[in-house]
């Protein structure tokens, strides 16, 4: 009896580990997809060169910035403790626009608050999340010499600079140089000569 | 080297200049061809780094971005790059990344692509192996390391460009090798044109024997100085070799001086020689000349004492009264005296010219004995000593040696023991003895006389001398005597000692050796001869009968003759010459014939001779005063039967013809035997 009791305890532990654990680990283990992405961010950083002024301060980290939901979950994890040019990368998340205006003045206020923050960013990584925003984003950072990134279609036409793409089950990007001109960054050839596209 | 050791002195040069060259020039070439390739290498190796590090700085972005493709196209660049025959990238995790290969179809290159070992990441390294320069560049990207680039370099190219490069070397090496031989086969007459001048000096020094010759000096280095001590040793040598000849000249002066010294030395030396021949030649004339002196006195002193002595033993026979018997006897023994010291006077003479002469033969001990007895014992008995002949057994009965000589000894040395002895007896003791393996005979003459004191002993064999002066007018004598004996002895081949105890007597030996095969013919038997010889006493008062013709041209003798020949019964004719004597004999018949040898007109010699030769058998006695050797041979060599010395001893002349004529009175007693 005792055992049989036993058994039942084991199997219903068992069943509930198997219709948990899968869940849980798609919170916390981000997708191939975004590993990829999360450490051609990195990488970009080390291929595009910002104006001189922003680099005179090398103590300072670099700054990386993720607006609205966040789809890389832990897939900094490998990279978090690497430096770009002897300087730490920061990763700074940024709350989405679209839910901070649905919390009305309060919002108003940290909005603002956040788009003085994201001037400041090195790059931007604008979640698929804010793809409504995105004009409104760059514009919050217009003249600023921040790299935006985003994997959503029609990014670049929204004057963003590099946008992810999938192409045969690769990570692929396109690069809007001009945008980035205007942004005064300056993109390495050999990573132009990568972009599936480039806007001049 | 030993190969060098019988190299002439320019190949010398030549080979070690030569060597020297292709020492130094495979050294240099050697140096150079190795940095070329060392630095072949090394630039090879930059290049190739140059371009590993350039492709991975290219693809660091498609290498960050996984875009394989970019960096392939990336790679595909090095078409442009020949040498370059494969590339590849490796990712951060080693795994294959892009590849370019110049030749997809090659299979040249070993292996898989990714076969060959990838390196630890982002280590840069190099290798050299199998024909390629193989270069790994790590890509880093940021300080992090990304991946590794990986190009395959073909080395051939490198190789051949090395190749040229030897071949070109080799070329320098050889122009240059070349060079030097031409350069160092003229120059090396620099240093051996000096030597082989030498060389060729001293060459014609040694074969020419010219020290006059020079070495010419050409320089002021070793070799110069080399030449000039050369020089000066020759000129050193050429001063001696004068001198040498100097002296020379000056020994052949002195050997021609000395030469002629000596000819005129030997000429001298042969004048004397020539003088000393003449000389000896005039000594051994003159020593002829006595010798003929000493046989014509022999013959010139004995016939008057033939004189003297035949008819002094003429008048003993006579009838007188005693005291003139006495005187004539007397006057008999001094002439017989004086015979004997003529006698041994001659002899000496003879001995001392060296003029003996003797006769060996087989001669009869017992006869030797039995003369010596019967001449010796009647002087012995007569001083009232006893005398005696002792024999040892054993003794030989012929012995070989001059039996007259022998004689002549023993009557010496018996008649002296006589002589010297008062009272006693005088003794001939006769033995045989063997030395070293030969047998000699010895006759000890003993005596129990006065002796010789020992101080004396030695002196008594000198000529002149007796044992004491006093002696001389004592016992008389020439002293001639033992010295003539003792000559005698040695010339035969024996010796004479002497023992003497002084006042008890002397022992006198003489030692002969007994002759070779003397021994052989049976032993001593004297008593038979004894026996005759006291037959032939007994007929010595015996009468002869008979005719006989005495041929002698000296009066004296004539007369002595025909009265000794008269008294024996005999009929005597005398004639004066040789010639009277051969006509005598032609024209009667005669039993004897007694023929003087030295006689005028026709000598004995010749009438003998004439005689004989016409068959005449008569017996013949030759009669002569010539004592000298030979003289009988000769006498019997034309003929005589028989041979009498002067003067004439009634005795042997007794013998003689006994031996030819019937003895009248035997003949008378044999007959009234017969009667009786």
């Amino acid at each position: 009896m005792r055992i049989r009791r036993y058994i039942t305890v084991v199997l219903l532990a068992a069943a509930f580990v198997m219709a948990v654990a899968p869940r849980a680990r798609a919170d916390d283990a981000p997708s191939q997809e975004y590993k990829i992405k999360a450490a051609f961010l990195y990488n970009f950083l080390k291929f595009i060169d910002w104006p001189t002024d922003k680099e005179a301060d090398h103590n300072e980290p670099i700054t990386l910035g993720i607006i609205g939901k966040d789809p890389f979950g832990k897939a900094f994890e490998p990279v978090k403790d690497k430096k770009i040019n002897d300087r730490e990368v920061v990763i700074k998340r940024f709350k989405s626009v679209a839910e901070l205006k649905k919390l009305g003045k309060e919002g108003e206020a940290e909005l603002d608050k956040q788009s003085g923050e994201l001037k400041n960013c090195h790059l931007l990584f604008i979640c698929s999340s804010e793809k409504d925003g995105i004009e409104e984003i760059i514009a919050a950072i217009k003249d600023r010499p921040v790299l935006t990134v985003a994997d959503t279609e029609d990014f670049l036409k929204s004057g963003g600079i590099i946008n992810f793409v999938m192409e045969e089950q690769k990570v692929r990007f396109e690069i809007s140089d001009a945008a980035a001109k205007r942004s005064k960054l300056q993109i390495r050839s050999q990573l132009l000569r990568l972009a599936k596209k480039v806007v001049k | 080297m030993p190969i060098m050791r019988n190299m002439a002195i320019k190949q010398k040069l030549v080979s070690i200049i030569m060597l020297t060259c292709v020492a130094s020039l495979l050294l240099a070439g050697g140096i150079f061809v190795f940095s070329e390739w060392a630095s072949l290498r090394r630039s090879m190796v930059q290049k190739m780094t140059t371009h590993a590090a350039m492709t991975g700085g290219n693809c660091k972005a498609a290498l960050a971005f996984e875009d394989a493709n970019d960096a392939e196209q990336t790679l595909s660049s090095f078409k442009e790059e020949s040498s370059i025959v494969s590339a590849h990238i490796h990712d951060k995790d080693g795994k294959a990344f892009a590849s370019y290969r110049r030749d997809p179809g090659d299979g040249s290159e070993k292996g898989s692509d990714w076969g060959s070992p990838v390196p630890e990441l982002g280590k840069d390294e190099y290798h050299f192996g199998d024909g390629y320069l193989t270069v790994h560049k790590g890509i880093v990207l940021d300080d992090e390391a990304i991946g590794t680039v990986c190009l395959r370099s073909d080395l051939r190219p490198m190789y051949a460009m090395l190749r040229a490069k030897v071949i070109t070397i080799t070329g320098v090496v050889l122009l240059a090798l070349l060079a030097a031989y031409i350069i160092s086969s003229r120059l090396q007459r620099i240093i051996s044109g000096p030597i082989l001048g030498l060389a060729e000096v001293a060459k014609l020094v040694s074969e020419e024997k010219d020290y006059s010759a020079r070495a010419v000096k050409e320089s002021n280095d070793e070799v110069g100085l080399l030449i000039d001590s050369f020089n000066e040793m020759l000129a050193q040598i050429h001063h001696r070799d004068l001198a040498l000849v100097e002296a020379n000249e000056g020994l052949e002066t002195r050997v021609k001086e000395r030469t002629t010294d000596l000819v005129r030395a030997n000429r001298e030396l042969k004048n004397s020689v020539e003088r000393a021949n003449l000389l000896a030649r005039e000594a051994q004339d003159a020593n002829e000349a006595k010798s003929q002196f000493l046989a014509n006195m022999s013959h010139e002193i004995r016939t008057p004492m033939n004189g003297i002595l035949g008819f002094t033993e003429v008048l003993v026979g006579e009838d007188m009264d005693e005291e003139h018997k006495k005187y004539i006897t007397i006057i008999r023994d001094c002439g017989r005296e004086l015979l004997v010291l003529l006698n041994d006077i001659l002899d000496f003479s003879k001995i001392e010219a060296n003029k003996l002469e003797t006769e060996i033969t087989s001669c009869s001990l017992a006869e030797l004995l039995n003369s010596v007895e019967s001449l010796m014992r009647p002087k012995a008995v007569e001083k009232g000593l006893e005398f005696r002949v002792v024999e040892s057994p054993g003794l030989p009965g012929q012995i070989r040696t001059d039996l007259m000589r022998l004689r002549q000894c023993l009557m010496n040395l018996v008649g002296n023991a006589i002589k010297f002895t008062e009272k006693g007896h005088v003794r001939i003791i006769v033995s045989i003895h063997e030395e070293n393996e030969q047998a000699y005979i010895h006759f000890d003459i003993e005596d129990t006389g006065i002796g010789i004191p020992k101080d004396k002993l030695g002196m008594i064999f000198e000529e002149f001398t007796q044992a004491d002066g006093s002696h001389t007018r004592k016992y008389g004598g020439s002293g001639l005597g033992l010295t003539i004996t003792r000559r005698l002895a040695e010339i035969l081949g024996g010796r004479l000692t002497v023992t003497s105890i002084e006042g008890q007597g002397s022992t006198f030996s003489l030692v002969f050796p007994v002759g070779v095969g003397a021994a052989s013919e049976g032993f001593l038997d004297r008593h038979n001869l004894a026996e005759l010889r006291s037959d032939r006493d007994e007929s010595a008062e015996a009468i002869f009968s008979g005719q006989v013709l005495v041929a002698e041209d000296s009066i004296t003798n004539q007369r002595l003759i025909e009265l000794l020949l008269k008294r024996m019964g005999l009929e005597v004719t005398i004639v004066e010459d040789g010639s009277q004597a051969v006509e005598a004999a032609r024209s009667r018949d005669f039993d004897m014939i007694f023929m003087d040898m030295q006689m005028p007109n026709m000598n004995g010699y010749e009438a003998t001779k004439a005689l004989r030769s016409e068959g005449l058998a008569t017996p013949i006695v030759a009669l002569t005063a010539n004592v000298m050797k030979g003289d009988d041979k000769k006498c019997f060599a034309v003929g005589c039967d028989e041979f009498i010395g002067k003067p004439l001893d009634r005795k042997r002349v007794l013998e003689v013809i006994g031996k030819y004529l019937p003895n009248a009175a035997h003949a008378a007693r044999e007959k009234s035997d017969t009667t009786a």
